[in-house]
């Protein structure tokens, strides 16, 4: 037997592509690590353990350390929430849809993009729990029987939240892990031996029983898009519903008909940009340059494109009705948030959304650029939600009670912290499964090179 | 039995005496002056100071505002474990410890009505002997505002229970009306026609608050009369 | 390794497919690390999908009729029972009961539960690096040859 695996010839794809090399390069930050790696986790956790230290004292002392005052009881906290499940539609959302409409270069990217989508919807629920006055008590929102003979409130919209999210994020991952099935295999039979005990005891429990028959494939790929089809509307509902925690209020420039959708809109346009951004830096220190291809910038970048102009007419209505309307307490707002205190967020989160993403994206679109125009949308789309929540609060209706809202160091620690704890999420992820589908990457390739031949 | 205040502004002189019976009764803590800096103003009610016209002729206009009662309430509905919402007898209860603090009713109330407890807060002696035992004290986390002293009502409903009396009008008084020296507050059952509140309300000074919102309060203000103006027109009639 | 098993590793697809027509009757698989684009294999998994909606949408309408109808609370000017949130728990449930239907049914249909693997962990890792794999559970005597000569690498 051994006689036999020593003198395997290599054996290509149907491509042209040596198995050996896909399988070494894509398995490669399983088995290696470096010292890079573990700096970097260091770093994270450092700041993680801060945050998690201004959590601590946030509870011990009440949310009273936040900048949060009387009107504004709401702040970052509610902006991080709002931009973490935004960002999450990066993934699933556009993998689906992709998967769906069978673009075939969407194969390599998909994982990338699909555990955005997981950790974001980690990070965004976080921030629900940290704004609670009282967190400890968290779980009377859970629908049981229990001793207060107290059910939850099905009218408030955060219970639609919890319903929405708790399903997007459970199938979000049953999302990432059906198409990671034949790569634990792969890992489990192909790099066996360099591997701990543990890790190769992880492998081979979440690897089930795939074996990779026909029977098997078949099976996987119908249900892949089966789930598909079913994650889209949800994904969806989930920012829909997000949108209506403000929406379903009578607040000015909260009351909106337009929020659902321009909701949805937004948590996709920062989400594409999420996804150029992580490829871009899993590209340049994983050395992927062979998996991924400018074609993906090309193509995200033409979609991040698309959306920035679809955000722009969103925005455009959502401003003009009231404008053009001019009731009192919405003018109010909006002169706080374009002309007052907010100015200057107001046009740079504009500039960041519209016109610096459109020059970048109009005409050639490189991995440089569309990287560059992804982060100026991710930075716009952060200030876009804090002037949704922040710039509404401080302009309560009875005008007595304006008053400015200034974030706390509490506050950034923790928001720093949560960017901190995504990328931590992500090294992890990326040592412990392959960033790119192995075979998502064959099947690509074979495809292209049918095509090729025909 | 629907409980409702009437507030008469040209009787109002923006005293704050009801602002001050309000916390005593209630065990409203104070937070400090940096707290309040910071916009952190926990009392149920507030007496809000507007200024009309040009300098010099300059009128302050005083408003007390307290939590509503709406009938609609925009705050009952968001809050995901009832720790907000509407009793047979039309008020709008708070009941403390059932609040986990997501402050979604505070954010959804148009009328900024509503406290939080951003800490612990602690009375100075001899402050903290003089906490009244019928009112629980909050501990940080929790949303508050005005129960239109719900433990005075609920007092006088056990008293008449024995039968031989009944609670009439005027036997339940909260802090602020009772505090009050020009008498411009007025509680009392808005469904019983004879009361005193019943009658001030349908005054054809009568407003409620943001009342296009359609969040129909039960606190009703009785519009300030200008008196130099009535007084011109009638003498030039 | 049972005499009447016999694994083929193929090089290529296309051979091995080839000797998989040559066995046609016997009682074989194949194995592979990518899909192969074989003909689609019958399967419940749409049932699944829309049972699991359809048993999830109704407990979410249960517990939400539960709920408005056992807590007696009044909460402003809405109904005890209304559509808007009902359905958005009905859609919530629905959806997570479809995806834990598919994924049971997938779990089920293509033997990933017991986590029983045919191949020994050499043939495995052939497969792994780009070998195609024919097993033949019910071999005979010319079972072997056939493999062989069709292009087989080696047979076990």
């Amino acid at each position: 037997m051994s006689e036999s695996t020593t003198a395997r010839p290599a054996l290509v794809t149907r491509a042209g592509i040596s198995n050996d090399r896909i399988i070494g390069d894509l398995l490669r930050p399983i088995v290696e690590t470096g010292a890079a790696f573990w700096t970097a986790i260091g770093v994270c956790s450092l700041f993680m353990a801060w945050a998690m230290f201004c959590w601590g004292y946030q509870i011990y002392y009440g949310i009273g350390v936040t900048g949060y005052n009387r009107t504004s009881m709401w702040g970052l906290y509610e902006v991080n929430f709002v931009f973490w499940v935004g960002i999450s539609h990066a993934g699933t959302l556009i993998s689906a849809i992709l998967r769906v409409t069978d673009a075939s270069w969407r194969r390599p990217i998909t994982r990338a993009a699909e555990c955005i989508t997981v950790f974001a919807l980690m990070i965004g629920p976080m921030f629900v729990l940290i704004h609670l006055g009282r967190v400890w008590d968290f779980y009377w929102v859970v629908p049981y029987p229990n001793s207060r003979g107290l059910w939850p409130n099905f009218r408030s919209p955060l219970l639609w939240d919890f319903t929405c999210i708790n399903s997007y994020l459970l199938g979000s991952i049953t999302y990432l892990y059906l198409p990671m099935i034949p790569d634990l295999a792969a890992i489990r039979d192909a790099a066996e031996n360099r591997l701990g005990p543990v890790r190769r005891k992880l492998y081979r429990i979440l690897s089930l029983g795939w074996q990779g028959t026909s029977r098997q494939w078949s099976l996987l790929e119908r249900s892949i898009t089966i789930m598909a089809a079913i994650i889209m509307p949800l994904a969806v509902s989930v920012h829909t519903v997000v949108s209506w925690i403000f929406a379903m209020t009578l607040q000015p420039m909260w009351n909106s008909t337009i929020f659902g959708p321009y909701f949805v809109v937004g948590a996709i346009f920062s989400g594409i940009a999420a996804v150029l951004a992580a490829l871009y830096v899993i590209r340049w220190v994983l050395h992927l340059e062979a998996y991924i291809e400018p074609v993906h910038f090309d193509n995200l970048g033409l979609l991040l494109l698309v959306f920035s102009l679809l955000w722009g007419y969103f925005t455009f209505s959502e401003y003009l009705t009231p404008w053009y309307a001019h009731q009192t307490a919405e003018m109010a707002v909006m002169h706080h948030r374009m002309f007052g205190y907010y100015a200057p967020f107001f046009w740079t989160m504009l500039a960041c959304c519209l016109p610096i993403p459109l020059a970048l994206l109009v005409g050639r679109r490189t991995p440089a650029k569309t990287c560059m125009a992804s982060l100026s949308v991710l930075v716009g789309m952060w200030i876009e939600r804090f002037l949704i929540v922040a710039g509404t609060l401080t302009r309560p209706r009875l005008t007595f009670n304006w008053h400015a809202y200034h974030p706390s160091w509490v506050e950034v620690s923790i928001t720093v912290g949560a960017f901190a704890y995504f990328i931590f999420l992500y090294l992890v992820f990326i040592k412990f499964f392959p960033i790119v589908a192995i075979w998502e990457y064959k099947v690509d390739r074979g495809l292209a090179a049918q095509e090729n031949v025909s | 039995m629907r409980w409702g205040m009437t507030i008469d502004l040209d009787r109002c002189n923006g005293c704050e005496a009801c602002v001050v019976a309000c916390r005593a009764e209630n065990n409203v803590p104070t937070v400090g002056e940096e707290d309040c800096e910071k916009g952190r103003m926990m009392s149920w009610m507030r007496v809000e100071r507007y200024w009309e016209g040009e300098f010099p002729d300059v009128k302050a206009r005083f408003m007390p505002v307290l939590c509503q009662q709406c009938d609609e309430a925009p705050c009952e509905p968001v809050c995901p474990v009832y720790a907000t919402y509407h009793s047979s007898d039309g008020l709008n209860i708070q009941v403390h410890n059932r609040c986990i603090g997501t402050r979604f009713c505070a954010n959804a109330c148009p009328y900024t009505a509503r406290a939080f407890n951003w800490f612990d807060y602690k009375w100075d002696a001899p402050l903290d002997q003089q906490l009244n035992p019928e009112v629980s004290v909050r501990s940080r986390g929790m949303m508050e505002k005005c129960t239109f002293c719900v433990q005075r009502i609920r007092g006088a409903q056990i008293k008449a229970e024995d039968g031989k009396t009944t609670v009439k009008d005027g036997d339940v008084q909260p802090a602020c009306a009772q505090s009050c020296p020009s008498e411009a507050i007025v509680f009392g059952d808005l469904d019983d026609p004879t009361s005193r509140a019943s009658r001030m309300s349908t005054s054809g000074r009568a407003f409620r608050l943001l009342e296009d919102l359609g969040t129909k309060p039960k606190v009703i203000y009785l519009k300030p009369v200008d008196w130099n103006t009535s007084q011109e027109k009638e003498s030039a009639s | 390794m049972n005499d009447s098993k016999l694994i083929g590793v193929f090089n290529t697809g296309e051979a091995a497919r080839a000797a998989m027509l040559r066995l046609s009757g016997a009682d074989c698989e194949i194995f592979s690390s990518e899909p192969l684009h074989s003909p689609a294999v019958k399967n419940h998994l749409l049932k699944a999908a829309i049972w699991g909606g359809l048993i999830g949408g109704a407990s979410g309408g249960a517990l939400t009729v539960f709920v408005f109808t056992t807590m007696g609370l009044k909460t402003g000017h809405m109904a005890m029972i209304t559509l808007s949130p009902a359905g958005i728990i009905v859609f919530g449930l629905a959806a997570l009961a479809s995806i834990a239907g598919v994924l049971f049914e997938l779990l089920r249909e293509a033997g990933l539960f017991g986590g029983t693997l045919d191949l020994p962990h050499s043939v495995r890792k052939e497969v792994t690096h780009g070998a195609v794999v024919v097993l033949v559970r019910s071999a005979t005597a010319e079972t072997r040859q056939i493999l062989e000569s069709q292009g087989a690498r080696f047979v076990l």
